[in-house]
């Protein structure tokens, strides 16, 4: 089983979007996916119309490893829910009571290890021991990136944390999100930094009202509306991340 | 810690009644359950299995998609399908499927057979979301209106099937859904899946058609009875696997037919004094005629089928040194294979086919055993076969020649052949622990005979290869691997003390000898 976490240090960027479309587009390949919704708020559960409630809550997930019993098949074929729960915003406290603090997250997806193919973990915006847990378990960090100078600096921001750590760290491949080809400033960032700066996908999801309104119609782009331009967008940044996956794309970082 | 698998409850398919058309179901659906229609679409494909019916017996499913003929899918329950770009073909063997995930997981399976069109099923399939709670899907359900297409485009109709799937952490909503189908709605269960519905309609057998012959022969079954029962069976093995062997569909069809051909010549051997002498002996002639046929292919094939092992035996590099012997013993099969079709399809095969058949269906002649039980008869054969054995086996020493151990294995041959084919009427603790023994043993003997066997074919192939462009490369390749073979011979008589002594042991046990009536 691969794992892919969507991932930033800032909140509002575009993660859950992206989360929910490329589990429905692994799923739609066949891939026997699992989406665990880490964030607190529970965006990707409630676009999934799945309570955001784990029973037992985080500390019996990470305690008991047995994320089946609290799993939800969504309205998409093949892809089921890790759903969110309020107690997550303490996980960072539960995993710090564990033995080995960095490893939980990966623990309870080893359980799922065999009965699924792709696990994509969709994180709070922070940088904190949970954190920490989804670059010891992921395979590869998707990081949306809004055009704008402030945001490449988060992105610098990142690589260096994941330098510095001393376990193996993911893959980071960064995509332009939220990209409004009005502004001058977001064309000209799309147009050179994928030369620019190593490991930045040519991909751009617009900042399209389709996707805006998927917490109206609380279903993915790509199912609802497939032929819109988020969509394809959405459909070309999962090929990039699978060839990464898979082992035959780049993101200029070597996996460590 | 209660543990909790990553299950749901399996899906169920349910039988629609003739009387429902489509726009019918959905209405009634729509009335009694809360749902919500999905896409609908053509699901137009061709099931693909070996002639026993392997994948299905694994429980896998492979599948060719029409429109997109360039592609097999394989499903396997709990596991992500695989696909592979095959072009169309009249078979598959698994050394002919790319590489990849498809081929690893079939070729396992498969082994020698080929991947054959078993069935071709075309549905309607219409799609449904069953809604719970904040119109979530709490369950699928895919109404399938499918048809078998035969050979010529005809298309049969086959009964409509409501297929009710579950969403994981949703099995209460199916377990209620279930209820209304079933109990409100009146809807049974559907005896079978839908592919084996479709083989069955096509007039096949979904589990595919068995080689072994497993007679259940009752005890005290008059011998002629039990003669004619068996050859019958034979001879519709041999029957049903001579298409496959004039098509070439895979070497198994082959060794098939000679299996039968020889096992037959074994009963007529063993129960000599139950059939008519003329007609017997005419058969035991066609069937050594036959057998004589069919053996220089399968020779051919065994060599090319243990290729891959041969050739490991002298690495990568000069492995491709050998390519010119491969394709020399290619041609060599082209060539006795087009003599074989002949023979297959010649009056003379015809014939001996038809005395065999009669044979099996005529009642037997005056011989003196044809009203002894079976048990009586096979027992004694079984018993002399078996002293002889123990008696030949036990004066083979490390300097005796290397017809002994041949003959011997022949012997063992004509054991097991009595054993398989007559072991029903015989105690099973007896006949198993005896089977198991020879098994071992014969396994040393063939390996012994057939590394003789190779040694022989492919010094003889010498002079051929020689004068082959790349011929002298591929003459000194070969030496390593004649080398290898001898050693594995000699290995062979080695082991071959130690197999003989187990077996003297299974063969010596007093419930082993009362039971054959010594």
């Amino acid at each position: 089983m691969k794992t892919l976490a969507t991932y930033s240090i800032k909140g509002g960027v575009g993660k859950t979007s992206a989360a929910v479309n490329l589990g429905a587009l692994a799923a739609a390949d066949g891939l026997r996916t699992v989406l665990w919704d880490l964030d607190p708020q529970g965006a990707a559960s409630f676009l999934f119309r799945i309570k955001p409630k784990v029973k037992g809550g985080g500390k019996r997930l990470i305690r008991d490893k047995q994320p089946v019993a609290v799993m939800k098949g969504t309205d998409v074929e093949g892809l089921d829910l890790l759903p969110a729960d309020f107690s997550y915003r303490n996980l960072d406290l539960e995993l710090d009571r564990r033995k080995k603090p960095l490893t939980g997250v990966r623990r309870v997806l080893a359980e799922l290890e065999g009965d699924y193919d792709l696990a994509i973990l969709d994180c709070p915006p922070s940088i904190s021991l949970v954190s920490e847990n989804v670059f010891s378990a992921a395979d590869l960090l998707l990081v949306p990136l809004v055009p704008a100078t402030l945001s490449v600096r988060t992105l610098e921001q990142l690589r260096r944390f994941l330098a510095g750590v001393e376990q193996p760290t993911p893959d980071v491949l960064a995509f332009f999100s939220m990209v409004d080809r009005r502004k001058k400033l977001h064309r000209e960032l799309v147009e050179s930094l994928p030369d620019e700066l190593p490991g930045v996908a040519g991909v751009a999801i617009p900042n399209a009202s389709v996707v805006e309104l998927m917490g109206l119609h609380r279903e993915p782009v790509v199912t609802s509306a497939p032929r819109h331009k988020a969509a394809q967008a959405y459909a070309e940044l999962w090929a990039q991340a699978r060839a990464v996956l898979d082992g035959g794309g780049k993101t200029g970082r070597p996996r460590s | 810690m209660e543990h909790y698998a990553a299950v749901a409850p399996d899906p169920v398919d349910l039988i629609l009644p003739a009387s429902l058309d489509q726009a019918a179901a959905l209405a009634l659906l729509e009335q009694r359950l809360e749902v919500t229609r999905g896409r609908s679409r053509i699901s137009d494909r061709t099931l693909l299995d070996s002639f026993d019916g392997r994948l299905r017996d694994a429980g896998l499913r492979a599948e060719r998609p029409a429109g997109r003929s360039a592609a097999i899918v394989l499903y396997e329950p709990g596991a992500p399908s695989r696909e592979a770009r095959v072009p169309r073909a009249r078979r598959h063997l698994a050394t002919e499927l790319p590489d990849g995930a498809l081929r690893e997981r079939l070729a396992p399976v498969l082994e020698e057979r080929a991947l054959l069109p078993a069935v071709r099923v075309r549905s309607s399939v219409q799609t449904l979301a069953v809604l719970g709670a904040e119109a979530k899907t709490v369950a699928r359900i895919e109404l399938e209106r499918p048809e078998l297409v035969r050979d010529g485009g005809e298309r049969m109709p086959l009964a409509a099937r409501l297929s009710l799937r579950p969403v994981l952490g949703y099995d209460r909503e199916f377990d209620r859904t279930l209820t209304v189908l079933r109990d409100d709605l009146g809807l049974e269960a559907a005896e079978r899946p839908l592919y084996d519905a479709a083989v069955l309609a096509a007039g096949g057998r979904p589990e595919g058609i068995a080689t072994k012959v497993k007679l259940e022969l009752p005890a005290g079954t008059r011998t002629d009875a039990a003669a004619a029962l068996v050859l019958g069976r034979l001879v519709e093995v041999a029957e049903v696997n001579l298409p496959g062997t004039l098509e070439d569909l895979d070497p198994e069809f082959l060794h098939d037919v000679r299996v039968s051909i020889r096992r037959a010549r074994s009963v007529l051997r063993e129960l000599k004094d139950v059939h008519e002498p003329e007609a017997r002996a005419h058969l035991r002639d066609e069937l050594k005629w036959a057998q004589a046929l069919t053996g220089p292919v399968r020779d051919l094939d065994v060599q090319l089928l243990e290729w891959p092992e041969l050739s490991a035996h002298v690495g990568d590099v000069r492995a491709a040194e050998l390519e010119p012997l491969r394709a020399l013993l290619a041609r060599r099969r082209d060539r006795e294979r087009a003599k074989l079709v002949r023979g297959l399809r010649g009056k003379r095969f015809r014939a001996a086919m038809r005395a065999w058949q009669a044979l099996a269906s005529e009642p037997a002649g005056p011989g003196p055993d044809a009203d002894k039980p079976i048990e009586a008869v096979a027992g004694k054969r079984i018993r002399k076969v078996l002293a002889r054995m123990l008696e030949d086996g036990g004066k083979i020493g490390a300097k005796s020649p290397a017809e002994a151990l041949h003959d011997l294995r022949k012997r063992g041959k004509e054991l097991r052949y009595l054993l398989e084919l007559f072991g029903s009427v015989f105690p099973e603790r007896a006949v198993e622990p005896l089977v198991d023994g020879l098994k071992d043993l014969q396994k040393v003997l063939g390996r012994f005979q057939d590394r003789a066997v190779q040694v022989e074919t492919l010094h003889a192939m010498r002079d051929d290869l020689a004068v082959e462009p790349e011929g002298p490369a591929a003459l000194i390749a070969l030496g390593p691997v004649l080398d290898a073979l001898l050693a594995d011979q000699q290995a062979a008589r080695k082991e071959f003390a130690a197999a003989f002594e187990e077996f003297g042991q299974a063969a010596g046990r007093k419930r082993v000898r009362k039971a054959f009536g010594s």
